[in-house]
């Protein structure tokens, strides 16, 4: 079963792709805010991660800054941000998807095949480090 | 016990009247019913003195033998005996006879004080330790009763006795001081004018730095930081040396004796370069200044002793700091040198001559650099009248055909000696000098004009044109140097000019200022042509044309022609200087200065235009953040609500019943969020525009709180709320008081750890109810609290606390709209309790 871990300070949205993912099979793990998601991705290592990038502790590019300096795992990002400075930022920083708030959960649901099926068939060897 | 009071008379001298006014103290307090005794007064035999003392209980003296000689001192034991509340003791730097208790009378008088005993007590100023030296100088009496400084200064207070020189004088003539016989010695010695002049400035001084002390209580007490008007100005000249970082430090001691003082260092800079003053060290000496709180200054004078008067009186300067001068012994026997002539000249300013480490070393290579002064030209002539006639009887007279040749070498040598020191024409003099002595006492026919050898006619010409080139030579290498001087003084000048527009946060006017200094002028205009006038000749007198970019001094000039010197920069900038004309070679330094200014006027042009925009940008700034912000807290909800319904509808997955349950709730909770924020931007924006309708009424704040609680949802159901019954009814628009109570519940509720729900409790308070809703969260720092009112101060989406984006904001607004107060304040243990103050309701509008 693919692991997903959700990564935003919003309780309420939290929940609901909870109920959902896990309703579509998925393994779903929660964290609050940076700290917690570093914490959970270094313990239990996801198949995929969910980032919002308003954290309250850590600024979400500079998070996906780190876990790249670890980690290859397929990183979605789903945030209010809309501007494309916001998302190129994201992606450079090494995001693989970025989706703005609010999204349907079909949408969401399809990223997330298109990304872990990737992920599972290519070596991210090359990687930003 | 208590120890007693200690209040000082304090005169300048004798017979001021301290005793006088001791005994008029002591009658005044006896008339409100204190328990008064004279312990010692010595009237002196003065008349009126003695019928001061009147009624007041005198306490017998005690009479001692010494050396065969009656004595009568204070009997210490019978004042205490006699416990009396206040007691008078005279002259408390008096020797008590040997054989006494205390060896001065000071110390019966500490005895006294700590018996309770408040003791009135008078002391000259002479008898001051501390001053004790300079009251020797100043009347070439030594004082042996002195008192130490500290404990007259402890003294609870301090009276100055004071009178003029005249007025004393005028009272020992009428006999009231001194007996008859002793009048007039005393006139002529201890009480001439300037004597009592000066102790009277000590005393003033003296007292002075007491009252400074009681001041600077006053001022750490009160917590008065800004500083009083200067009133010392300290100026220290600075040679360049490196003897003035001595300088400036004890000129800054001496500033810091006075409150406020202020301290200048100024540097003379010789127009003829004279003195090489190294730049290192003066930029270095004005860091020094600088960071004593001072200032540097820079003028141009050939004359240093007046141009360090002139600039002293310019600043209105009370003391001049200079240093001892550095020359050898033998060069102070022939000129005073600069510290004798500027104290000579320093009229009402003090003049400190410092010594330092580098006395008598006087500064390498100066003596090459000099030019050929006048003094050097007479040595040249003195020493050509001396050294040829000398040449000439060396030799041995009646002279023949073989000493013509040594007679020639000498004279040469004369001739470049004289050169040396005197120049062009001393060597002139010398060389006819020579020409005609060799022509008369060494050429044949000797002792006539007359030469008939051919070849000595030719040796003798050689020499002349030889000695005058030698002449010629060393001149000019004299005028070289004196050039390359200037030029040095000039680029000093420069240097100054140039630093002074990088430092400082006005350069313009510091550069003007400096301008102004340095060549002494009444004022510094620098002038713009207006933008609409043609640049055509003829223009400079047209005030209309002009407008004034930057002015330093009085008066200014309105149109170009109206200095004393005008320097063009360019097309539209002039430099208008009014003092003045000023010499050829000074234009150059101007013509730089204005350069400089126009470049100091360009650049606080564009440092004005960005102030100016910076205000924008920041402006811009914020609106992208709070933009940013709001989109945030409104797109969190929605997002939550999209997610939520959007599984729902999916046809992919099913949920069971108690997920779809749960994510209804969701989506339902987010749009309750939404709305609420929807709500609050709305009410912010009509709160803004001033389109809010308030309608207060008549309303029970035990009605208001349930409703509010129950828009929070299930969290809300936590708070606990302890109303008492007996509150008054208030005065508030129920539906804006819901708002606020909403939002500032859950705040708290958002701020409470778990376990440790808020509480909102009320109380009455003159015709007003305060509400307050209590957290026991992190809580505001004082300094934040104003911060937690500004609309989306965090400015980002980096959390969701809606609350502090708007909700705070708006509640103080909304219970300002309804006369009320909301105010931050530390919950007792830890957490924020907001108060909510609203007006209560008049009786008569009760339900």
């Amino acid at each position: 079963m693919t692991k997903i871990l959700v990564v935003d300070d919003e309780p309420q949205i939290l929940r609901a792709l909870h109920i959902s993912l896990r309703a579509h099979d998925y393994d779903v793990d929660l964290a609050l805010d940076g700290a917690t998601a570093v914490r959970a991705a270094a313990e239990m290592p996801p198949d995929l991660m969910i980032l919002d990038l308003g954290l309250p502790d850590i600024d979400g590019i500079d998070l996906i800054r780190r876990l790249r300096s670890w980690t290859t795992v397929p990183i979605i990002v789903l945030s209010g941000r809309t501007g494309t400075a916001d998302k190129v930022a994201a992606l450079d920083a090494g995001a693989d998807v970025y989706l703005t708030k609010p999204f349907r959960i079909n949408e969401l649901i399809a990223r997330i095949h298109a990304a872990s099926s990737r992920g599972a068939g290519i070596d991210k060897g090359d990687a930003p480090l | 016990m208590a120890r007693g009071q200690l209040r000082i008379y304090l005169g300048a001298a004798p017979g001021v009247g301290k005793t006088y006014d001791m005994l008029a103290e002591a009658h005044r307090r006896k008339a409100r019913g204190t328990d008064v005794v004279i312990g010692f007064v010595e009237p002196h035999g003065r008349a009126r003195t003695e019928a001061m003392i009147g009624d007041l209980e005198v306490v017998p003296r005690k009479k001692m033998t010494y050396r065969s000689a009656q004595f009568e001192e204070m009997d210490i034991d019978a004042v205490l005996a006699r416990k009396p509340h206040v007691a008078l003791v005279d002259e408390l730097a008096h020797t008590n006879v040997p054989g006494s208790r205390n060896v001065k009378r000071w110390r019966d008088i500490d005895e006294l004080l700590e018996a309770g005993i408040t003791v009135l007590s008078t002391v000259n100023i002479q008898h001051l330790e501390s001053l004790n030296d300079v009251v020797e100088h100043i009347t070439g009496v030594t004082q042996r009763e002195t008192v130490p400084d500290a404990w007259v200064r402890n003294a609870d207070q301090v009276e100055l006795v004071d009178m003029t020189p005249e007025a004393l004088r005028r009272r020992m003539v009428h006999g009231n001081v001194y007996p008859a016989e002793k009048i007039d010695a005393a006139l002529a010695n201890y009480f001439r004018v300037g004597n009592l002049t000066a102790l009277r400035e000590l005393a003033l001084l003296w007292l002075a730095d007491k009252v400074d002390e009681q001041l600077d209580r006053y001022r750490s007490d009160h917590g008065i930081a800004t500083t009083w008007e200067a009133r010392e100005r300290v100026v220290v000249a600075l040679t360049g040396g490196p003897e003035g970082d001595t300088l400036i430090r004890r000129a800054a001691r001496i500033a810091d004796r006075t409150k406020g003082a202020g301290l200048l260092a100024v540097h003379v800079a010789r127009s003829d370069g004279l003195i090489g003053a190294d730049p290192a060290l003066l930029a270095k000496q004005r860091l020094l200044v600088e960071s004593l709180g001072g200032t540097y200054h820079q003028v141009l004078g050939d004359d240093i002793p007046t141009a360090l008067i002139e600039f002293a009186r310019a600043v209105n300067a009370t003391q001049l700091v200079l240093g001892v001068s550095r020359r050898g012994r033998l060069a102070r026997m022939f000129s005073p040198g600069v510290g004798s002539t500027t104290t000579a000249w320093s009229g009402p300013i003090d003049v400190h001559l410092v010594t330092h480490e580098n006395i008598g070393k006087a500064r390498r290579g100066r003596r090459s650099t000099g030019p050929l002064s006048r003094r050097r030209r007479l040595a040249g002539f003195a020493l050509a009248l001396g050294g040829l006639p000398l040449v000439t009887l060396g030799l041995g007279l009646p002279h023949d055909e073989s000493s013509l040749p040594t007679a020639l070498l000498l004279m040469l040598a004369i001739v470049t000696a004289v050169a040396l020191v005197g120049g062009m024409w001393p060597t002139l003099a010398a060389a006819t000098g020579g020409f005609v002595m060799l022509n008369f006492f060494f050429t044949v026919p000797y002792r006539t004009f007359i030469m008939d050898n051919p070849l000595q006619i030719l040796t003798l010409i050689i020499f002349l044109v030889v000695a005058i080139s030698i002449g010629a030579a060393v001149d000019l290498a004299a005028r070289r140097t004196r050039e390359a001087a200037s030029a040095s003084a000039e680029a000093q000048v420069l240097a100054t000019v140039a630093g002074s527009v990088l430092r400082g946060s006005r350069p313009l006017i510091a550069l003007l200022e400096r301008l102004r200094e340095t060549f002494g002028l009444y004022s510094v205009t620098l002038l713009e042509r207006r933008p609409d006038t043609p640049t055509a000749p003829g223009t400079e007198r047209d005030q209309a044309a002009w407008q004034v970019a930057a002015c330093v001094g009085e008066p200014p000039c309105r149109a170009p022609a109206e200095g004393d010197v005008e320097v063009r920069i360019d097309d539209s900038l002039t430099l208008a200087l009014r003092g003045r004309a000023l010499p050829a070679e000074d234009q150059r330094i101007v013509e730089a200065f204005a350069a400089q200014a126009a470049v100091a006027l360009r650049q606080e042009r564009l440092t004005k235009e960005a102030a100016a925009a910076r205000p924008l940008a920041e402006a811009d700034r914020l609106r992208t953040a709070l933009l940013a912000a709001v989109s945030h807290d409104l797109r969190t909800p929605l997002a939550s609500a999209k997610a939520a319904v959007t599984s729902l509808r999916s046809q992919d997955v099913q949920f069971d019943e108690q997920d779809q349950a749960e994510l209804l709730a969701t989506a339902d909770e987010s749009l309750d969020r939404l709305a609420r924020m929807v709500a609050n931007l709305l009410d912010m924006s009509r709160l803004q525009a001033g389109a809010l309708g308030v309608m207060p009424t008549a309303l029970g704040i035990e009605e208001a709180i349930p409703r509010a609680l129950d828009e929070l949802g299930p969290e809300g159901r936590t708070v606990r709320v302890e109303i008492p019954d007996d509150l008054p009814t208030i005065k508030a628009d129920p539906g804006l008081l819901e708002r606020v109570l909403v939002n500032v519940v859950s705040n708290a509720l958002r701020f409470s750890p778990a376990g440790r729900p808020p509480c909102i409790t009320a109380s009455e308070l003159d015709s007003q109810v305060e509400l307050r809703v209590i957290d026991h969260g992190p809580g505001v720092p004082e300094a934040e609290r104003n911060h937690i009112f500004v609309p989306f101060q965090r400015l980002g989406d980096t959390d969701n606390d809606t609350g502090v984006g708007l909700g705070l904001a708006l509640s103080r607004g909304l219970v300002e709209a309804m006369g009320g107060a909301l105010i931050p304040d530390t919950t007792p243990g830890g957490g924020l309790t907001m108060r909510i103050t609203l007006p209560a309701a008049l009786d008569t509008e009760a339900p």
